[in-house]
């Protein structure tokens, strides 16, 4: 049996928590020389408890490592331990890291040098899904792995930009790496692996339970540089990963909104507690590459050349927060069927764009 | 002796002469009615022993044989009293006809006084009449002004058998009933309801208004209280006008299944809207003895399904025939049967379980699993079908308070009758009346679009996520769209306007 063997033997211990098996490798040393050990020199060490030694002991024989090792092999699952080479070297250095990762992908293609994690609210916003697609593809095409949680709404987007700009990026679940959840994402799922990784410290089979999830996001901010939080209520559990990411000293970044939008109570609160406020990618870059020099921002000039004045309006409008054509018909009292003509042109021009039935700005 | 009395039937939404035959032999008191009656044809047999006997004729203590012909078909209804009373007082010679009979047709059930009670269906009935030129028809005095309708023929009027004999026997004459058809068509009805009451809601009326001048059917989606039903019942007051033979052709169906209600003739077009727990036989018809459904009732009119996802979804699926042919073919053990559904179909529906999903203020809870099966319960087939899809979105209190003129039905009503104006003269050669009814071909002949509409065709099919299913329907929505402001050409603006009544094509609750 080879070393990392004996690492995920043990991992596999409900008995046996992280905690106890960081404790158990300092004694041990080794966790070869623990299997090794007779029932008393277990008890010797003070750190079990007799049902601990009791499942240490009888997991032995049963049989069951074999069992999980024939399994991982069958779902063509791969694992890191942590005395692996390529275990990701910023992960190990948060409290606690996983012993055990599973993965799908290839790891030697994935950096984890300067990654940055982008997570927020599965109830988005249009502004907090677009703008989080749009950072990711940024950070991407400037070859940054991107690190979410492939959850539904920002972490998705952010998975979704990433591969749009051509760069790796990296989901990390709070389920089993077999079990797709959420459903719809089965395409965005297969796209992540064949770009970058899929993993779970979770053992395969493991269903999407709420306790997992916090725990997960741990590893989340551990695996990146800093973490970005695009939208996140004030309860949210994106909140959670930021508190981790500050334990970790990693940066936190936080995309400012609307103070009456409660999508951005929790951002807005992170900006009040000293998160840096990012208003573009360029905010992030400065961290990630020291010689990127931070020139004041030029305001994009709009390109307003091929806008009919009643395009311009309604844009001025749409900007303003009248999202649908009867808001627009009321407010400039024009006939709704030119409304509804001017909104597509506008639309095919690629400067607004239609979700959950409102039109929004591109 | 043997006597010949015709009368009619209703098979489908047609009446079909039947050939009442008599014949009276001498031998044991027995009556034989055959020729597949149903139960209340054969208990005629006592009421016309009543009615003859009460009104002071002999009822011949003989062996008697009833045949109604054609013998094949199956017949219900008591249209037969009056005629088999008759042919049993001529074939045994009591009475003596002074007229010819075999240029009459009887219809009407007896009291057992001899009164004559009126009867379903007499319209197609008096129609079948004509078109087998017979020269007079002798009817309940009830159903007189609804037979009246019918030009080219003397409506005979009777309230008493003995009113009839009396008139066949040449002893009175009965006045022929005659009511001026044009005058119902002139008269319009007022409606209850308007446009103007509305708030809000440019886009779906407007929506609406393209929907009612194409005949082109319409879906809404919007959160609960946004007006969807309330939109759908003001739909019925800019329908455009119906012409003699459209009114005539919707009494037939309301005449057969006794819907008339004291109305001779439907002049305004038929607004049915079933609840969603109806069973499939009653909304495209059926039962042993076939009947119009739900679809055959709206025939030329409007049928609104409120909550289309409530439905059934196999009550939802038989609508794709219908919706296709204009027709339902009803195949019973007693008859196949073919009633006309061409309808306009306006549906409503929550665009997710909980219904709040584009609600600025309520935040929806639906996973995107759950919206998609919720909006999976209205097949692609049916949806292939509904030219319109467009959004509801609850007013706000500012639009409820502001007291701004709105548009009156009337005003819509008037564009809309002139842009179907256009369609009946530019369909003329065509089987079809209404652009919505356009086939492939037909879209190449009559829309011609462009260069730079068809540039714009492809531009919105490569930035607005659309689905290639809905080319042909932003084409033909166009059309309509150009025949509302009267213009021979499709042009940009009118394709841009369509473009906005495609929603579900348009994926909105999806991002990637």
């Amino acid at each position: 049996m080879e070393d990392r063997e004996y690492i995920l033997w043990i991992s596999l211990l409900k008995s046996i928590s992280v905690k106890n098996f960081y404790e158990l490798y300092e004694h041990f040393d080794s966790m070869a020389t623990l299997y090794h050990c007779s029932q008393e020199e277990l008890s010797r060490c003070n750190l079990l408890n007799l049902g601990q030694i009791q499942n240490i002991v009888s997991s032995k024989f049963d049989g069951s490592l074999e069992k999980h090792l024939e399994m991982l092999q069958q779902k063509k699952i791969k694992y890191l331990t942590i005395n692996d080479n390529s275990y990701p070297f910023i992960l190990k250095n948060i409290y606690l890291p996983p012993p055990v990762l599973y993965y799908y992908g290839n790891i030697e293609e994935v950096s984890f040098e300067s990654s940055i994690a982008i997570v927020g609210s599965r109830n988005a916003s249009y502004y907090g899904l677009k703008m989080s697609e749009k950072i990711a593809f940024e950070l991407a095409s400037l070859g940054i792995t991107v690190v979410s949680g492939m959850a539904r709404g920002v972490d998705s987007m952010a998975h979704v930009g990433a591969l749009k700009g051509g760069g790796k990026t990296v989901a990390v679940l709070g389920n089993g790496i077999d079990i797709i959840y959420p459903k719809e994402n089965a395409k965005l799922y297969k796209e992540t692996m064949e770009n970058g990784l899929v993993l779970s410290e979770y053992p395969p089979e493991v269903q999407p339970m709420p306790y997992n999830f916090p725990r997960r996001n741990r590893i989340i901010s551990g695996l990146s540089m800093g973490i970005v939080v695009v939208e996140a209520t004030a309860k949210s559990g994106s909140l959670i990963t930021a508190k981790y990411a500050l334990e970790q000293g990693r940066e936190v970044y936080a995309l400012p909104g609307n103070v009456n939008n409660k999508n951005s109570a929790g951002t807005n609160l992170l900006i009040k507690d000293g998160a840096k406020l990012i208003t573009s990618c360029k905010d992030i870059l400065v961290d990630v590459f020291p010689m990127f020099s931070s020139k004041k921002e030029e305001p994009e000039p709009f390109d307003e050349m091929n806008l009919s004045k009643e395009e311009k309006e309604i844009i001025k409008y749409i900007k303003m927060g009248y999202w649908d054509a009867d808001k627009l018909c009321h407010k400039l009292n024009l006939p709704i069927n030119q409304i509804q003509t001017t909104l597509t042109t506008l639309e095919i021009k690629g400067r607004i764009a239609i979700y959950k039935g409102n039109y929004y700005i591109k | 002796m043997l006597s010949n009395i015709y009368s009619c039937s209703i098979h489908g939404i047609d009446g079909l002469i039947v050939e009442v035959e008599v014949d009276i032999s001498s031998g044991l008191p027995v009556y034989a009615l055959v020729g597949l009656p149903d139960t209340a044809i054969k208990e005629s047999k006592e009421r016309v022993f009543s009615a003859i006997k009460n009104n002071g004729f002999r009822y011949p203590m003989k062996k008697i044989t009833i045949n109604l012909a054609p013998a094949n078909i199956k017949k219900e209804g008591a249209y037969y009293d009056l005629p088999i009373a008759i042919g049993i007082l001529c074939a045994s010679e009591v009475i003596t006809s002074a007229v010819s009979l075999k240029d009459y047709v009887f219809i009407g059930e007896l009291s057992l006084k001899g009164d004559i009670r009126p009867v379903k269906g007499i319209l197609p009935m008096v129609l079948a009449a004509r078109n087998n030129h017979f020269k007079a028809i002798i009817v309940p005095e009830e159903n007189a002004l609804e037979a009246s309708l019918v030009k080219e023929i003397k409506v005979l009027p009777a309230k008493h058998i003995y009113q009839v004999i009396e008139y066949i026997t040449g002893k009175t004459e009965i006045k022929p009933y005659i009511t001026d058809i044009d005058g119902f068509l002139t008269s319009k009805q007022e409606h209850s309801v308007d446009f103007s009451e509305v708030k809000g809601q440019e886009s779906v009326k407007r929506a609406m208004e393209v929907a009612a001048a194409g005949y082109h059917n319409m879906l809404m989606l919007g959160p609960p209280g946004s007006g969807k039903t309330m939109l759908a019942k003001r739909f019925a007051t800019i329908l455009p006008k119906m012409t003699v033979e459209e009114s005539l052709e919707v009494t037939k169906i309301y005449s057969i299944t006794g819907l008339l209600k004291g109305k001779p003739l439907i002049t305004e077009r038929p607004f049915r809207s079933p609840h969603h727990t109806i069973s499939t036989t009653s909304l495209v018809g059926g039962g042993t003895f076939p009947k119009p459904g739900e679809v055959s009732l709206a025939h030329l009119g409007v049928l609104f399904l409120d909550e289309m996802p409530e439905f059934k979804k196999s009550a939802l699926e038989v609508l794709r025939q219908p919706m296709e042919d204009n027709i339902v073919n009803i195949s019973r053990v007693s008859a196949s049967i073919t009633y006309p559904a061409s309808f306009l179909l306006v549906a409503s529906m929550n665009p997710c379980p909980c219904g709040y999903y584009s609600d600025e203020e309520h935040p929806c809870q639906c996973t995107p699993r759950q919206i998609k099966n919720y909006l999976g319960k209205v097949s692609g087939p049916l949806l292939d079908r509904i030219d319109i899809q467009t959004e509801v979105k609850r007013t706000k209190i500012e639009d409820l308070q502001d007291n701004g003129k709105t548009e009156s039905s009337k005003d819509i009503y008037t564009r809309v009758n002139d842009a179907r104006s256009i369609q009946l003269e530019r369909y003329k050669n065509e089987k079809i009346y209404f652009n919505s009814q356009l086939s492939t071909n037909q879209i190449n002949k009559y829309c011609h679009l462009g260069k730079n509409e068809e540039l714009l065709m492809r531009h919105a099919f490569e930035r607005m996520n659309l689905s290639p299913r809905a080319y042909h329907k932003i084409i033909k929505l166009a059309r309509t769209i150009a025949d509302l402001k009267n213009m021979d050409k499709i042009d940009e603006t009118h394709i841009g306007e369509a473009l906005q009544y495609r929603n579900l094509d348009r994926k909105y609750w999806e991002m990637y």
